[in-house]
């Protein structure tokens, strides 16, 4: 009988922390300034510097860990990673070891429907690296030193993974968490958020693990779900030829859809990790973390049930809106100034994805949904916009093209109704002139109608609408052309 | 002619009898006079003078400045804004630091001027002066003999009388042995007073900057400035800072520890002797003396250079090349750059403890060395904190003897380790201590004693150290330095 | 403990020194030196160390965070002063082989 595989899977995100200055100095965390810019001598390791750790990386550390559901460990410590490198200045980088912040958590998260558990390891704080650069032929590299120091959290995972699909919901869903408590702004292009994945397999059954094969840089759900596939094939198809899994490091490369070896771990690599001298222990008094489990912002399982329990969204729209960045948020703006919560769904399902994808409109942290001209949508345009549908003012059809126009101007929607002439006709006097017209013209087929052939009511709908030039009340137009038709009127 | 204190020098400026510009210059000139002794490595003339002005114009705006127009001489591991900071090593050669240290910019803020850096063992590794890449500072006392190590030149140049004062700093002795060596004060505070920002770290958990003076009183001075929390360094402690006033106030009579072990075997008695000499001055100021017990200390060597080496290898692997310092330009690969630029860029001494450093923290021995030295000092600290609740301070030898001879240490870094024996517990134990001068041998070398108190307790220290000096009066200056003096 | 040739070029290897750029009398000097300096420090084991913590720092100290406020930096010219080798507001070094830092 063939050997039965199953994958074993831990995930490793290095999430970067918000914060406005790096974790152990005052230097600013910025993006695209000019190299070397945002640097002081704690970050290019000068002689003689320090670390000084800031309140705020610790708090949004320790909001990490209460959403993971982490034991948060009141008196945790720093250790120093020793290691050589060009993007490290001091040759050791100061993270957690044996004592770290958070350990023991857990992520719920759903894959096809079906709701499964990964526990969490730990979580601790540390800094990041610089970069280094370098053309293709060049001898040599360039070296920026403004990421380093940046702060960071790494959410190391429990090796409780099983499919590539469930790797990327579990990651999928602690980007939505860490997204929710303001770590960052999940962008994962920009390196906010990393993930590195190991991967070993074993013939169903055993219990000991494979030898774990490291995939790094992750850097999204498509390359994390197809480098986890093809680094389970790859495996099982190893061991099935007779060859040998090693422990190693790969990259996924994504031209050839294939993970790629970087360097073999001859044993592991001896870090040399002791505890900091340069910082004393970090003591989290038991009113901090009462102050961060008090403030909590709404986690993305709360605002799904919420969604579902309290608006009365089905489960499949709740998801939607909390898998989108900015839409739970901007639901609930819209839905505070009295819209039907279905309605704002419906816009947020329809126009405005569909903005989203034609890159008419994108989000950002912080700010929401902004225009490719630079205006905000705000919630309460969506409100108006709404509101003048369900008053007659205009027509759904037209408000489609009022939200059109919001997202090339800064008016208000009432204001291109008016500049844009869009405002519905419901004079029933107009109506019906428009109506008389359209019957005159086409006398056979109200003759066919009034045979039985009332499939033709449309037609003349149509026609009618297409008289007034779209701003005909449907309602009123079909009321009229009922009553026309057949009250003899 | 009595020697001039910082109290006076600074007087004399704050009043207009005198510009810190005429101070400072003097100050240089009698660096001139005593350039051989090889005391500093690093001087801006012109910028001093120009700082000296500066001060001048500060006095005349009215500002009270407890510092007024003193030169200071700085240790050369201590970063300073705009002069170079090499810590005596090829690595470092040329590097000028883009700020300050906190303590430099506190005596700054205070009036005083920094006149030059000071030689020094390479990276602060060494206890004789003789492993900086500049070449060995001469005992003024007897310029055959070592001045002490690591802060050599900071004590030469205070023990020379070029100034009279100067910032050293202290990891297992470096600021105490070569004060003891030299004939001057040298005060290194509990660790956390002080703030290590600046600092180029050796050992982080056991480093403490301090003074080097001609008497007690002016370490009170300079410790008052420095002292105090710094957002700078988390490693500051948040303890109130005693004022110049509260430390030199006579203290209730004392009850003054001598622990047994320390005069075992290997003091040399005319060590024992001044030991003696400033017991009897004690006890003649009021003090009870007592005998204490001190079981580990047997062990402080070896706790410390596992500690101590174990910090160094990682504190000194930001010397690759990259950002600062000496580069060697021989290698193509970057491995080889750093490889190179490591190798030659360090001296022997520093190559051997970072060797041992990394050795102890690597895979597989980090238990037995590493942390098992670790848990030894928590025995080190409960038995000084047992010490501490028979006595107010302990006093013992600084040094097993007067300084040596250059070479007579020979290749052998053991016995050299060995000359630290009675200073490293204080920085085990983060305790303040101080070397204070007790007297010459029959040779005509300085010998020091060493107060140590319980943490954070300067006060009762100072009160101690005051009573020494008091009954032995101040050490002189050195022949070869007063017959060369104006 | 005595330090073999070969425990020395690893632990030079972690601290990267290269030995071998060394004249040979030295290499074995420094093997034998540190073979002495281990063999001093093994003392320790007589220490009975049941149920000590392992300490770092002496003395207790306060938890000071800073708080999260950006200071002026001091811009790539001066940063990169000091830098043996640049190129515009870059540091050069020669070329990194691998793709990534080793740590994480």
């Amino acid at each position: 009988m063939k050997t039965q595989y199953e994958a074993v899977i831990g995930l490793e995100v290095h999430a970067q922390l918000g914060t406005r200055t790096k974790i152990f100095s005052r230097a600013a965390v910025t993006f695209d300034e000019p190299a070397n810019s945002v640097v002081n001598e704690v970050c290019a390791g000068y002689p003689g510097s320090l670390p000084v750790l800031q309140r705020d990386a610790v708090t949004l550390a320790l909001r990490a860990g209460v959403a993971l559901g982490c034991n948060i460990r009141r008196k945790s410590q720093f250790a120093r990673k020793n290691y050589f490198y060009p993007d490290l200045p001091k040759g050791y980088q100061i993270s957690q070891f044996d004592a770290p912040l958070c350990e023991g958590g857990e992520l719920v998260f759903e894959v096809a429907g079906e709701t499964k558990r990964c526990g969490i390891t730990r979580i601790h704080m540390e800094e990041d690296t610089g970069q280094s650069s370098h053309a293709s032929d060049a001898p040599f590299s360039l070296i920026d030193l403004n990421r380093a120091g940046t702060g960071l959290i790494e959410i190391v995972s429990e090796p409780e993974l099983r499919t590539a699909e469930e790797a990327s919901a579990y990651f999928k869903e602690l980007r939505a968490i860490l997204v929710a408590i303001g770590i960052n702004d999940g962008v994962l292009a920009n390196g906010s958020m990393r993930c590195d994945a190991n991967v070993s397999v074993r013939p169903v059954g055993r219990e000991a693990f494979g030898t774990k094969v490291e995939v790094k840089n992750l850097n999204s759900f498509k390359f994390l779900r197809e480098a986890i596939g093809f680094e389970i094939e790859r495996q099982i198809a190893e061991i099935e030829a007779g060859g040998t899994i090693y422990q190693e490091t790969r990259l996924w490369d994504d031209a050839k859809k294939q993970t790629i070896m970087m360097r073999r771990k001859e044993g592991s690599a001896d870090y040399r990790y002791f505890p900091e001298p340069d910082l004393p222990h970090l003591v989290v008094s038991e009113a901090w973390l009462a102050e961060v489990a008090a403030t909590l912002p709404e986690l993305p399982s709360q605002t799904r049930a919420r969604l579902q329990e309290v608006c009365g969204l089905s489960a499949y729209d709740a998801g939607v809106l909390v898998a989108t960045d900015g839409f739970a948020a901007f639901f609930d703006g819209v839905a505070a100034l009295g819209t039907a919560p279905k309605a704002v769904t419906n816009w947020l399902s329809g126009s405005i994805l569909a903005a989203i994808n034609a890159r008419a409109l994108s989000y950002r942290g912080g700010i929401g949904f902004v225009t490719a001209a630079g205006h905000r949508i705000l919630p309460a345009a969506i409100a108006e916009l709404q509101k003048l549908v369900e008053d007659n003012t205009i027509s759904s059809t037209a408000s489609r093209t009022v939200f059109e126009k919001m997202l090339t101007t800064d008016a208000a929607p009432a204001a291109i109704v008016e500049s844009e002439g869009l405002r519905q006709v419901s004079d029933t006097g107009a109506i019906d002139g428009i109506i008389d017209e359209v019957l005159a013209a086409n006398p056979s087929e109200v003759e066919r109608y009034r045979a039985g052939q009332v499939q033709l009511f449309g037609f003349l709908v149509g026609l009618a609408m297409k008289a007034s030039k779209g701003k005909g009340d449907p309602k009123l137009v079909n009321a009229r052309l009922r009553a026309k038709l057949d009250g003899g009127a | 002619m009595a020697e001039q204190t910082l109290f006076e020098v600074a007087e004399a400026v704050r009043s207009g009898l005198r510009t810190a510009e005429s101070v400072v210059g003097e100050a240089l000139a009698r660096m001139e006079v005593t350039a051989s002794f090889g005391a500093f490595v690093h001087v801006d003339r012109e910028r001093a003078l120009a700082d000296a002005r500066a001060v001048d114009a500060r006095v005349a705006a009215g500002e009270l400045l407890p510092l007024a127009g003193v030169p200071v001489a700085v240790k050369d591991n201590l970063c300073t804004e705009g002069l170079e900071t090499s810590c005596a090593s090829k690595m470092l050669g040329g590097f000028i630091a883009t700020y300050e240290a906190t303590a430099v910019s506190r005596l700054r803020a205070a009036g005083a001027v920094v006149i030059g850096k000071t030689n020094m063992d390479e990276f602060a590794m060494g206890s004789s002066g003789e492993t900086s890449v500049f070449g060995r500072a001469l005992n003024p006392w007897d310029t055959e003999r070592v001045p002490g190590g690591s802060s050599s030149g900071s004590a030469v140049a205070v023990s020379s009388r070029a100034v009279l004062a100067s910032l050293g700093s202290d990891t297992g002795g470096s600021i105490r042995q070569p004060a003891s060596f030299c004939g001057v004060v040298g005060f290194k505070p509990t660790y956390g007073r002080i703030s290590r920002r600046g600092l180029v770290a050796f050992a982080s958990s056991l480093d403490q900057i301090g003074p080097f003076t001609t008497d007690v009183a002016d370490a009170a001075l300079l410790f008052s400035v420095m002292a105090g929390q710094d957002g700078g360094d988390m490693t500051t402690s948040d303890a109130p800072v005693p004022t110049v006033d509260e430390l030199l106030q006579a203290p209730a009579p004392l009850r003054v520890g001598v622990p047994k072990e320390y005069l075992a075997e290997g003091l040399d008695p005319e060590v024992r002797g001044r030991l003696d000499a400033a017991l009897d001055a004690l006890k003649a100021e009021g003090a009870e003396i007592v005998e204490v017990s001190l079981p580990h200390s047997k062990y402080a060597v070896a706790t410390y250079y596992i500690l101590a080496s174990a910090e160094a290898s990682s504190n000194l692997a930001r010397f690759d090349g990259v950002r600062y310092g000496h580069r060697d330009t021989n290698a193509t690969s970057l491995i080889d750059t750093y490889r190179r630029t490591r190798t030659f860029g360090f001296g022997a001494e520093v190559r051997r403890r970072i060797m041992l450093g990394t050795f102890v923290l690597s895979a597989g021995y980090y238990d037995a060395y590493y942390q098992r030295a670790q848990k030894v000092r928590s025995v080190f600290v409960r038995e000084f904190e047992a010490a501490f609740r028979q006595c107010d301070v302990l006093l013992t030898p600084t040094a097993p003897t007067a300084a040596f001879k250059f070479g007579e240490h020979g290749d052998d870094p053991l016995t050299m380790y060995l000359a630290d024996i009675y200073t490293i517990p204080a920085n085990l134990a983060g305790l303040p201590a101080m070397s204070v001068p007790a007297g010459l041998t029959a040779g005509g070398l300085p010998v020091g004693v060493q107060v140590l108190a319980a943490p954070f307790a300067e006060k009762t220290l100072f009160g101690a150290a005051l009573a020494i000096e008091r009954r032995l009066g101040k050490m002189a200056a050195p022949p070869a330095a007063s017959g060369e003096k104006s | 403990m005595s330090v073999t040739l070969e425990t020395l070029k690893h632990t030079a290897e972690l601290a990267r020194l290269d030995l071998s750029l060394l004249p040979t009398e030295e290499q074995h000097r420094l093997a034998e030196q540190m073979s002495r300096i281990l063999a001093f420090v093994d003392q320790l084991s007589e220490v009975d160390v049941e149920g000590e913590e392992p300490m770092t720092h002496p003395i207790a100290l306060p938890t000071a965070l800073a708080a999260d406020v950006a200071v002026a930096t001091p811009g790539a010219a001066a940063m990169l002063a000091n830098a043996p080798a640049r190129s515009g507001d870059e540091i050069v070094v020669p070329r990194v082989i691998d793709g990534g830092g080793e740590g994480g």
